[in-house]
């Protein structure tokens, strides 16, 4: 227990550089893969999240826990069974169409993956096409759509617009986000869910899932 | 603290060469009006000369030779940890004095300060990080005239754990001042505080001002010569000439300082101000102020003495008005810039003449911000070229948010972090209904106020004060009346 520990010690406070060497030790020690993923990386991102809710800490510090599990997650995959990296559902995440701008986009698929969801980032600039084939993936969960600049939030509209004329779509919950949206934007859109920040975004994919 | 990293130049060498010289020649050909047979003796016995039965002119080499002596020094509080070094690069704010009315919390109007006040304030300024010196912000009608200001200074002095500044009028003020400062200091031999003297201007020096430099020197208690000169009024309409008159002021006080004591320490204390002209009241606020105090911590540097000038002044009498925030803003930077030592403002509404408890909080605010922009660019902090780190953010399509190195600095106070102001964008700030800038202050003085953490009673002051109260005829019972 004390090498998960040491690995939930590291994701806390972000040491990228050290935790693929810590998750090694912890498999070599024999510990299961599934208990340094539970124990060592996705209840410690709760609690950084916790901490990131209560203004206990900044976006960064939040963002560095969530790459260091992400690098740890690396070193576990291989020995995790089919399913057991993700618990959450799946999130297919990309920017719309005419905006090159990722860094948000990335940053919200960095905390929603360290939250326990397997993440599909179709990149920038994504075709209304690109999410609606994305979409009609039986397993999807949610599709998060992301819009930097005023110019592209048309393209969001008919991108949200595409996605709620899928057949499945009720098995799907549309999230939007981006610096020019709004709350009232994202209701006019007919999108399930707006949030301000990638923390936020986590959470809320977190609350449709699980309740 | 409060660390200036390099400071901003406003008058070249040329100016201050100019400035110097006209004080010099104003001292010498204009001379200064002496009423006190003290004063006239001391300096006569020392090589001025008396103009006629008034005047006494200063010859330079005087000037120079006290502005040889001076010297930095520290004053302490009753918490070493606030110990204040005036040779450090470094600026200490401390609040307005002496303002009559406050904005009642509850009628938001404003009325006479009670002694009740004057204690909360206090306890408000005592608590406020930015807040380096501490001095009476209130006078209150509900004292006797005869020894409110004492009672202020006690007050003071019980009620705070930082370095303190007193203002007294006449020897006999500054005799009671400098016995309660020495109750308070106990064994210490660093003086906590400063006294603060007025001369008149233009270049009156009368007995009470003497008896009050004469009073501290003698004590060992540092001395600000805190001059007020209005343009157009007590000093000439043009800046450089009002700064002349105002600097032969205050080298004429040091030289008198220093010839009652070699080793007696100076602030040039600027007060130099204006007049709206349309009703020749005083006034604050406007640019020239920042100016001044900018000029004034050059001029002090040069003569080797603690500056203490003008900070975060207005006219506004709101905290409600956005012209308190960019007037105190346009007036503390400068001086700030230039490096002054001290810099007043703390609380200062209506020119002076208000205040409230929330401004305190708020220019806490504002002082903070100002500090932390006086640090400049430090280009020796270790990893603060972290080219590793902008080589894997470029290489690898990664964003600095995502770096240790991000972290480590934001917890290295890299930027400015803190504060009452809202920082949400819009509809964050709308949906949580935010409060403003005004109510979270009044949020953080009712916290103050109501935290159980009193600071305790020195019985040494309590009993020097019963003594000059009695001294002065008068009983503890009888000394206040709530109006």
């Amino acid at each position: 227990m004390s090498k998960i520990t040491d690995v939930a010690n590291a994701v806390e406070f972000g040491k990228s550089k050290l935790v693929p060497s810590l998750v090694q030790a912890a498999l070599d020690e024999g510990c299961a893969p599934i208990d340094i993923l539970e124990h060592g990386m996705i209840e410690v991102m709760a609690l950084v999240g916790e901490k990131f809710k209560n203004n206990e800490i900044f976006v960064p510090e939040m963002l560095v826990a969530a790459k260091a599990m992400k690098k740890g997650v690396e070193v576990l995959k291989p020995h995790l069974t089919s399913g057991e990296a993700t618990t959450h559902g799946k999130v297919v995440i990309g920017t719309v169409a005419g905006d090159l701008h990722d860094i948000g986009k990335n940053l919200v698929a960095m905390m929603i993956e360290s939250a326990g969801f397997e993440v599909i980032d179709l990149g920038i600039d994504v075709p209304i096409d690109q999410f609606v084939e994305a979409a009609a993936t039986p397993d999807v969960n949610i599709v998060a759509v992301s819009a930097l600049l005023t110019t592209t939030m048309p393209a969001m509209q008919q991108t949200v617009a595409a996605l709620n004329g899928l057949d499945r779509r009720r098995s799907f919950k549309v999230m939007v986000g981006g610096a020019p949206i709004t709350q009232a934007f994202a209701e006019d859109i007919g999108a399930d869910v707006y949030t301000s920040d990638a923390a936020a975004a986590a959470q809320a994919a977190k609350t449709l899932m699980v309740g | 603290m409060n660390k200036i990293s390099r400071p901003l130049e406003l008058l070249s060498s040329e100016d201050l060469t100019r400035i110097h010289n006209a004080s010099l020649q104003i001292l010498s050909e204009v001379g200064i009006r002496v009423k006190s047979d003290f004063g006239r003796k001391l300096l006569l016995d020392n090589g001025c000369t008396a103009l006629n039965s008034d005047f006494i002119s200063i010859p330079p080499s005087l000037v120079m030779n006290a502005i040889r002596k001076n010297r930095y020094f520290t004053i302490t509080g009753r918490d070493p940890a606030k110990r204040i070094d005036f040779s450090k690069w470094q600026s200490f704010a401390h609040n307005f004095g002496s303002v009559p009315t406050i904005i009642d919390p509850d009628t938001r109007t404003m009325r006479d300060a009670q002694l009740d006040d004057m204690i909360d304030s206090y306890r408000v300024l005592d608590k406020l990080d930015s807040m380096d010196i501490i001095g009476p912000l209130l006078s209150t009608v509900s004292l006797d005239v005869r020894i409110a200001p004492i009672v202020s200074v006690a007050a003071t002095l019980q009620n705070s754990t930082k370095p303190m500044y007193f203002t007294a009028l006449n020897r006999h003020e500054a005799q009671a001042i400098v016995r309660l400062m020495r109750a308070a200091a106990g064994d210490s031999d660093e003086p906590n505080g400063i006294i603060y003297a007025s001369n008149i201007s233009p270049l009156f020096f009368d007995d009470d001002c003497f008896g009050v430099i004469d009073e501290a020197a003698t004590a060992g208690i540092p001395l600000c010569s805190l001059c007020c000169p209005t343009m157009g009024l007590t000093a000439p309409m043009a800046l450089a000439g009002a700064i002349a008159q105002q600097n032969a002021e205050t080298l004429a006080f040091n030289l008198i300082a220093k010839l009652i004591s070699p080793n007696a320490q100076v602030v040039y204390g600027s007060r130099l101000g204006f007049a709206n002209m349309r009703d020749a009241k005083r006034m604050n606020g406007l640019p020239e102020e920042g100016v001044i105090g900018a000029a004034v911590a050059q001029l002090a540097r040069s003569y080797t003495m603690v500056s203490d000038v003008y900070g975060t002044a207005t006219r506004s009498h709101s905290p409600y008005d956005v012209q308190l925030g960019y007037e105190k803003a346009v007036c503390g930077y400068p001086p700030i810039l230039a490096g002054a030592n001290m810099i007043s403002g703390i609380g200062n509404m209506s020119s002076g003449a208000g205040t409230c408890l929330e401004s305190l909080v708020i220019d806490n605010d504002i002082f903070s911000m100002m500090f932390k922009g006086a640090r400049g660019v430090d280009t020796l902090e270790e990893n603060c070229f972290p080219i590793d780190v902008i080589k894997e953010v470029a290489h690898e399509n990664e964003t600095f948010i995502t770096q240790e190195h991000t972290v480590e600095f934001l917890y290295n106070d890299e930027l400015w972090n803190g504060g009452i102001g809202v920082e949400y964008d819009y509809s964050t700030w709308k949906t949580k209904n935010t409060p403003n800038v005004v109510e979270r202050a009044r949020k953080k003085v009712e916290d103050i106020l109501q935290a159980q953490d009193d600071i305790p009673a020195i019985p040494a002051v309590d009993e020097e004060l019963a003594k000059i109260v009695a001294e002065c005829g008068l009983t503890m019972d009888g000394i206040y009346t709530k109006h």
